[in-house]
């Protein structure tokens, strides 16, 4: 279990704050994501988690333990992949991988294995300094996953990549959370927060502003509802229902039943709709 | 844990080779060897002229110079001249005689360094001389020179010119490698963000500071042995000079490490690297011209890897041994002290 509690954190000493009383809690084998705009923080407050920044104010812990007193025994525990991809160009993808490994006390993935899931076996013996962006990031991800670990960091995984290599991507994380592993998502990408996590956090200027499942959120702050339009009696109805709400559900199937249903709108509410109306801005 | 150290140590001298610089460093040595080898001469000019003169009472030894056959312009009529005309012809030898007949002082100047063995035979030529005019009295009584002759410079150690440079450009080798290079390394680490991947792995600050001294050690020390392998041959004792150029170059990566993590990048760094690069070469300067030798110079790091490095290549009886023990406390310490800024400037940066 992942606790961070009243999280601040200020670059510039002038009482700027970055990240501003950040709490939230991650249970062992959830996805958690961090959803917000540019800026808004969530690189700041994943490079505390991995010790990366000095923990100014506030506390993070694993299983009780606080995150200052860590050593080596938790960089074994962990995978962390970065915004900007961050690879040797002077060696080779697999080369990249490799010496990684070897930093490790635990046993580690096979390379190749590694960068034929990501896709990148061909150019496994390919300088990395000659890989595209995408492929450098799918790089780094898959180095995140070289120690087996049990907790990810995962910064903008799939920024960049183009859909199919995305979802390949996405499909590798949920096969970790099925494995047992938890996962730190940040993202400004409402679909991939929405098809993967089972909490997000809302991050808008350094606060959290709205934290649930996706189900939740969308629930509580979207008007999770259906426009069912119908003909009675020459006339078109139109009438509108939560599918929360038992007695709803029970008409709508009676309307169905019973009448000539014309259409059916959704009006669901994506988590961009929602953030968009808890912060008033957009997320990209 | 020396799966990791070893693991780390390949990587990094895989990078270090695959390194731009690297070609550079190769070029540099090769022109040092060259230079060393072809361009600098292999003997001292011969002594082209000699001038004389003389002031005891009788003059006796300008007359019996003369009789010798030395031309007349050889003599010249007192110090001074003597001194400027010794000054300004480039390899020439002054003799001054002074005082009694019986028991002249002899001063010797020359403005070059003159071969050993040419002062040599100017000595028993003069011993001779003086034997003549004193009838046969011995004035060196069995000494092997003249207890009253001077030398205005101290005497010139047998050393062929092109190679007293050796020292002072192994000792430029050891700080370009240890400081310089390890600086390009840290910064390239720093601007690919590859060290903060490093810094969310098990891998420790000592580990890191270590693989990449030891690199630079092994690289630095085959270079070092290289270049007097390729210039002195193996009339020198590497069994002390490999030990001793891999302390030189750990003193100076770790010293190069400290020194880089206070800089963002090379830029930032350039300037004042050069400048520290600089001071630490002035005791090769000093080297070079004995002469120069400021009491503060012996505090710089430097003096004692550049002197320590001259001894073994030319031995001329100075103890060793508290060089050497001057050289280990400072890397003891230069460790120390470099485990604590990368701690703090590298590892634990709030920045990126
Ligand atoms: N090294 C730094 N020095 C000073 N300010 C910084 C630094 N890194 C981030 N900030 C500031 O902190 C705030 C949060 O940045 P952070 O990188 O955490 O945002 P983010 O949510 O990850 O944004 P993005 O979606 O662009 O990755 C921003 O206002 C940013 O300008
Ligand atoms: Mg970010």
């Amino acid at each position: 279990m992942i606790e961070v509690s009243h999280l601040f954190h200020d670059y510039t000493g002038k009482g700027q704050y970055a990240v501003s009383d950040v709490s939230f809690t991650i249970s062992k084998g959830e996805i958690f994501g961090f959803l917000g705009p540019n800026g808004a923080g969530k690189s700041t407050v994943q490079n505390i988690m991995t010790g990366l920044l000095r923990l100014q104010k506030g506390e993070v812990l694993y299983d009780g333990k606080s995150v200052k007193t860590l050593g080596p025994e938790f960089f074994n525990r962990i995978g962390v992949s970065f915004e900007h991809p961050n690879v040797y160009t002077k060696l080779t993808g697999f080369e990249n991988l490799s010496y990684y490994a070897r930093l490790f006390d635990v046993p580690t993935q096979d390379p190749m294995k590694l960068l034929d899931m990501v896709g990148l076996r061909e150019d496994a013996h390919k300088r990395a300094g000659a890989y595209s962006k995408g492929m450098k990031q799918r790089l780094v991800f898959a180095r995140a996953l070289i120690n087996n670990p049990s907790i990810l960091f995962l910064d903008e995984p799939t920024a960049g990549l183009d859909p199919a290599t995305a979802s390949r991507i996405k499909d590798i994380i949920r096969q970790k959370q099925q494995e047992g592993c938890t996962v730190f998502l940040t993202t400004h990408n409402m679909f991939v927060a929405d098809e993967l996590c089972d909490r997000v956090a809302f991050l808008n200027e350094g606060r959290i502003v709205a934290m649930d499942s996706p189900r939740n959120l969308k629930l509580r702050y979207g008007e999770r509802s259906i426009k069912v339009e119908y003909r009675e009696g020459g006339k078109v109805k139109s009438q509108l229902l939560f599918l929360e709400k038992d007695s709803d559900r029970a008409l709508l199937h009676d309307i169905i039943d019973h009448y000539d249903v014309q259409t059916i709108h959704s009006q669901e509410a994506t988590l961009e709709h929602i953030f968009i109306s808890l912060t008033g801005r957009e997320l990209v | 844990m020396m799966r990791r150290f070893f693991g780390l140590f390949k990587q990094d001298l895989t990078l270090a080779l695959r390194n731009t610089l690297m070609p550079v460093l190769i070029f540099l040595i090769l022109v040092m060897a060259v230079m060393v080898r072809f361009v600098l001469p292999k003997e001292w000019k011969p002594v082209e002229t000699y001038y004389f003169v003389d002031r005891t009472e009788d003059g006796l030894y300008e007359w019996l110079l003369r009789q010798s056959g030395i031309g007349a312009h050889q003599f010249l009529s007192d110090e001074g001249a003597l001194r400027s005309a010794v000054g300004e012809k480039g390899n020439s030898i002054g003799v001054l005689f002074a005082g009694p007949t019986t028991h002249p002082e002899i001063t010797i100047m020359h403005s070059e360094r003159v071969s050993a063995q040419g002062l040599n035979i100017l000595k028993a030529t003069l011993n001779a001389i003086v034997e003549r005019a004193t009838e046969g009295t011995q004035i060196n009584e069995g000494m092997e020179q003249p207890s009253n002759v001077k030398f205005l410079r101290p005497q010139a150690r047998p050393v062929a010119p092109n190679l007293t440079s050796v020292p002072g450009l192994l000792a430029f080798e050891v700080l370009v490698l240890g400081f310089t290079f390890v600086a390009v390394f840290i910064f390239q680490e720093r601007s690919e963000g590859t060290i903060r991947a490093y810094r969310v792995s098990p891998g420790g600050t000592g580990a890191y500071i270590l693989s990449k001294t030891l690199v630079f050690i092994v690289l630095g020390t085959l270079y070092g042995c290289g270049l007097v392998l390729s210039t002195m041959g193996l009339s020198v004792n590497y069994g002390v000079l490999v030990p001793l150029t891999a302390l030189g170059v750990g003193l100076y990566t770790l010293i190069g490490i400290s020194v880089a993590s206070f800089f963002k990048d090379l830029s930032e760094w350039f300037l004042p690297g050069v400048l520290l690069l600089m001071l630490n070469m002035m005791p090769v300067v000093s080297l070079l011209f004995p002469t120069f030798s400021p009491r503060w110079l012996t505090y710089i790091p430097s003096y004692p890897v550049t002197f320590a490095l001259s001894e073994v290549l030319f031995p001329s009886g100075k103890p060793l041994l508290p060089l050497v023990g001057v050289l280990g406390g400072e890397t003891v310490a230069a460790y120390v002290i470099c485990v604590f800024l990368t701690e703090r400037n590298l590892m634990k940066e709030g920045r990126s």
